[in-house]
């Protein structure tokens, strides 16, 4: 090939390159081709175009109980009572019951059902579909949010649009439970009497009262949701929501700048977030949220046997720096034991507080000449830094510190084997509902999800037990005093969830929900004119 | 021919079986929890013994693979305990995608072997300044050669080619999963062209330390069978030199090209892994990735299978064809 050649043949890939995304060649379909597809430029984008940065779990509202798949779950099905959005403290407001009462006994709950509401597939939403959706939840959903429902004893139906549940103990924390993200989701008993044990239908079809329907479902590419023109409440501007799997966040910052996508919802990324506010075009915001990063200290370690050793070690450290330091703007350090939105902070003061000479004791006395080994969850954002930052003011007062990262299946296999579990670990998780019960039980209760070096304290299970039952919040300074001085487990932060969209998307200020922080109803959401 | 590929299958299922049960020992011996995966990271203890028992994860090794070889054999690859999906409904999008951008990355590495080949048996101004190029590319690795081509061709030159995904369209609902063959199937060209563009730099990046590779091999095949006696034969009965090139030079240079080929392919599929995940290409790469990360054995299991396969057939389909061009070379 002479170099005539050469010129030509670059010439032929350049010019293909160019033609392969200004031809609008014509003839043949495309997928889900519809009228609207042709629709004049003046038209206003009725799609609103999200990204997600990970694939999501199936979306079957009895079983769904990780996160990111609640953002679909949510915009289709419906609870009797949801939190309300844009606020910063999670308030329960009405959804499918329109008022409810509960008995001075606490036992029973009287709901009032809203009218005039039906269910995708048509059938009319009454009373009678309460009872199978519950049961289906805790048939699917046992390994995961069925306890959400399982202190419901009995439910009857007096009429058409009243519903009576009865409780086998009182829980105050019922109508948190039933707000919960991952809480009870009314199924259309049509769709359950056809498709009730087939997952899989479930999976990728719905049958819900929400504003809108499942779409088209791409696994691990693309899901889409459409509005439900027969839904009762209003319907926000957008009638398609396209989630759109990119697994890198450069990537996502790109499509954003490139206006590619509308929005993105975010985990705690200061870079990305610091990044995409300043970019002209783009709207940033930080959702208020739940979710909080916890140090766990090691009772079984060799280190940390000692309630004073811990409480010393975790009073020496600069935690208000480090929340800075790793978050910035995204997090504030925490005062108490629970997420400060839950929770009167009357009740929630940490009995620990900053003492800069205590690391200096520990390192000429406990842990003179020891090595201290931080398990640290790499796939969890921030952690690292978290770690990094500790072992490094430890190292620094003699504390010989290292820092191990761990990948999900192996950071879950060693937290809980005591004979290999590291001295000090941390994870972030939001809780399930906004109730303090749902935040202590999964930290600091015996056989709590989350307490995972197993830490106990005497007496606890009881003093939950009795706040969840009475709905004191008083008892709750007690389990914040316990907790804190146990030196078992450190609250590090309260933490943002960060979104951008673009400027043409209205009301996304305020369309998120308060306890996950990463789901929002779409319905406030709207393209402007 | 057919003995060679028969014995060659019965290889295959040899060698699936040993992977299968390294995957699987691998699994175990990694001391690795993907309950949590499953129920979710809330769960309770309670729940999630409730799910270990549901799962089979404390039923004894030989038990576990017994159960996994078993759904092998009846075609149950079995539930992903990340997406919770049938492996198999996974797999159903996620290797068509992987295999559409193979073909294309190892097209595109031939491509750009033969044309560097020819710059570099015969240099020239533009050849040095393109195999300067070229050659900057495949000392970089994959990751960054991928970043770097997004960054120039959908940021700084305005989108003129995607950066994500592999259409803007989606999939045809009777689509076979290989998009740019459905639309051709569709009759639909903006369909072909969205899909050939989405698939034009993921490909690159995935090719070019290939066909670097590739047009070295060629290019030193050629130099030395051009200069051979045979080849001097050739043009004294008066062959042009194009024809000497095309009819004897190519040809006894293209069996070490193909056997390097059959080698970097393999390899260009490992390296899919990183490419995927930078272009959000929902193949077997970014399933992978996502699996090892969770400790979801069941699909890890599938993908190395399926991975073990495309190798041991692509170095059968590699003989094959070098047995058809190279008449020295005997299938046996």
């Amino acid at each position: 090939m002479n170099p005539r050649q050469t010129i030509g043949a670059a010439s032929f890939v350049a010019a293909l390159t160019l033609s392969l995304t200004a031809c609008a060649g014509s003839g043949g379909d495309l997928p889900g081709e519809t009228a609207e597809s042709g629709s004049d430029a003046t038209d206003i984008d009725t799609t609103l175009t999200m990204a997600l940065t990970s694939d999501i779990s199936t979306p079957d509202p009895s079983s769904a109980y990780s996160g990111s798949e609640m953002n679909v779950v949510l915009a289709a099905y419906e609870g009797l009572v949801k939190y309300q959005t844009g606020v910063d403290t999670a308030e329960i407001v009405p959804s499918l019951a329109t008022e409810w009462e509960v008995s001075e006994d606490g036992l029973t709950y009287t709901f009032q059902l809203r009218e005039g509401v039906t269910f995708h597939d048509g059938t009319p939403f009454t009373s009678a579909a309460v009872e199978p959706s519950i049961a289906r939840m805790l048939e699917e959903g046992a390994s995961g949010p069925a306890y959400l429902v399982d202190g419901i004893s009995s439910i009857e139906t007096p009429s058409q649009y009243e519903l009576v549940v009865t409780l086998d103990a009182p829980n105050s924390a019922l109508l948190d439970y039933l707000a919960s993200p991952f809480g009870l989701k009314i199924i259309s008993p049509a769709a359950l009497e056809e498709h009730g044990d087939d997952a899989e239908w479930f999976a990728s079809n719905d049958a819900g009262t929400g504003p809108f329907e499942y779409g088209s479902f791409n696994a691990g590419t693309q899901y889409e949701l459409t509005a439900y023109e027969g839904y009762w409440g209003e319907l926000g501007g957008y009638d398609t929501i396209e989630y759109t799997i990119v697994d890198s966040t450069n990537t996502v910052q790109l499509q954003l700048e490139s206006g590619e996508l509308d929005g993105y919802i975010g985990s705690a990324n200061k870079i990305l977030f610091d990044g995409l506010s300043e970019v002209d075009g783009l709207q940033t915001h930080l959702y208020p949220s739940m979710m909080a990063p916890v140090v766990f200290l090691n009772p079984a370690s060799e280190f940390f046997a000692d309630s004073s050793t811990r409480s010393e070690l975790l009073s020496g450290i600069d935690w208000d720096g480090i929340v800075t330091t790793v978050f910035g703007d995204l997090a504030t350090a925490s005062d108490g034991v629970f997420p400060a939105s839950m929770i009167d902070p009357n009740v929630n003061t940490s009995a620990l507080s900053f003492d800069e000479a205590a690391l200096a004791g520990l390192a000429d006395g406990a842990l003179e000449g020891e090595n201290i080994e931080i398990g640290y969850p790499s796939f969890v954002p921030g952690a690292q830094d978290i770690a990094d930052n500790v072992a490094a003011q430890l190292n620094t007062v003699g504390i010989s510190t290292e820092s191990i990262g761990l990948e999900s299946s192996a950071y879950w296999s060693t937290v809980f084997d005591p004979a290999v579990a590291p001295d000090i670990t941390l994870f972030s998780a939001f809780p399930d509902a906004a109730h303090p019960d749902t935040w202590a039980r999964l930290f600091y209760s015996d056989g709590g999800g989350l307490n995972l070096f197993s830490g106990s304290i005497d007496g606890l299970g009881d003093l939950l037990d009795e706040a969840a039952k009475t709905g004191d919040e008083a008892l709750y300074a007690d389990v914040t005093e316990r907790v804190s001085s146990s030196g078992l487990w450190l609250t590090l932060a309260d933490l943002t969830v960060s979104s951008a969209f673009q400027d043409s998307v209205e009301g996304a200020a305020d369309a998120s929900y308060p306890v996950l922080g990463i789901t929002v109803d779409f319905t406030t959401l709207s393209p402007s004119s | 021919m057919t003995s060679f590929v028969v014995k060659r299958l019965g290889s295959l299922v040899v060698v699936l079986f040993f992977l299968t049960a390294i995957v699987f020992i691998l699994g175990k011996v990694g001391n690795a929890d993907p309950v949590r995966t499953y129920t979710g990271v809330n769960a309770s203890a309670e729940q999630v013994a409730a799910a270990r028992v549901e799962l089979g994860i404390d039923d004894p090794v030989s038990v576990q693979f017994a159960n996994f070889a078993t759904g092998l054999l009846q075609g149950d690859l079995g539930i992903s305990l990340a997406t919770k999906r049938n492996i198999s409904d996974d797999l159903s999008s996620s290797l068509p995608a992987t295999l559409e951008l193979a073909l294309a990355a190892i097209a595109l590495a031939i491509v750009i072997g033969v044309v560097l080949s020819a710059l570099y048996t015969r240099p020239g101004r533009v050849g040095q300044v393109l195999r300067l190029v070229f050659f900057s590319l495949a000392s970089a690795p994959s990751f960054l050669v991928a970043m770097l081509s997004v960054l120039v061709f959908y940021k700084w030159l305005g989108g003129v080619l995607p950066a994500a995904g592999r259409s803007s369209f989606g999939p045809y609902d009777d689509g076979t999963g290989f998009y740019v063959l459905d639309g051709i199937l569709h009759g639909s060209w903006t369909y072909t062209w969205d899909a050939i563009a989405h698939l034009l730099l993921p490909a690159f990046a995935a090719s070019v330390t290939s066909g670097v590779a590739l047009a070295r091999v060629l290019a030193d095949g050629i130099t030395s069978s051009m200069a051979s006696p045979w080849a001097r034969t050739a043009r004294s009965l008066g062959e042009s030199e194009s024809a000497v090139l095309r009819r004897h030079g190519l040809r006894n240079a293209s069996s070490p090209a193909l056997s390097l080929l059959a080698v970097h392919a393999g390899f260009m599929v490992s390296s899919l892994v990183v490419v995927e995940q930078v272009f959000s290409w929902n193949g077997l790469g970014s399933y992978l990735s996502t699996a090892i990360g969770v400790g979801d054995f069941p699909a890890i299991a599938a993908v190395c299978l399926i991975l073990g396969a495309v190798y041991v057939l692509l170095n059968t389909a590699v003989d094959i064809v070098l047995a058809a061009v190279d008449p020295r070379v005997r299938l046996s």
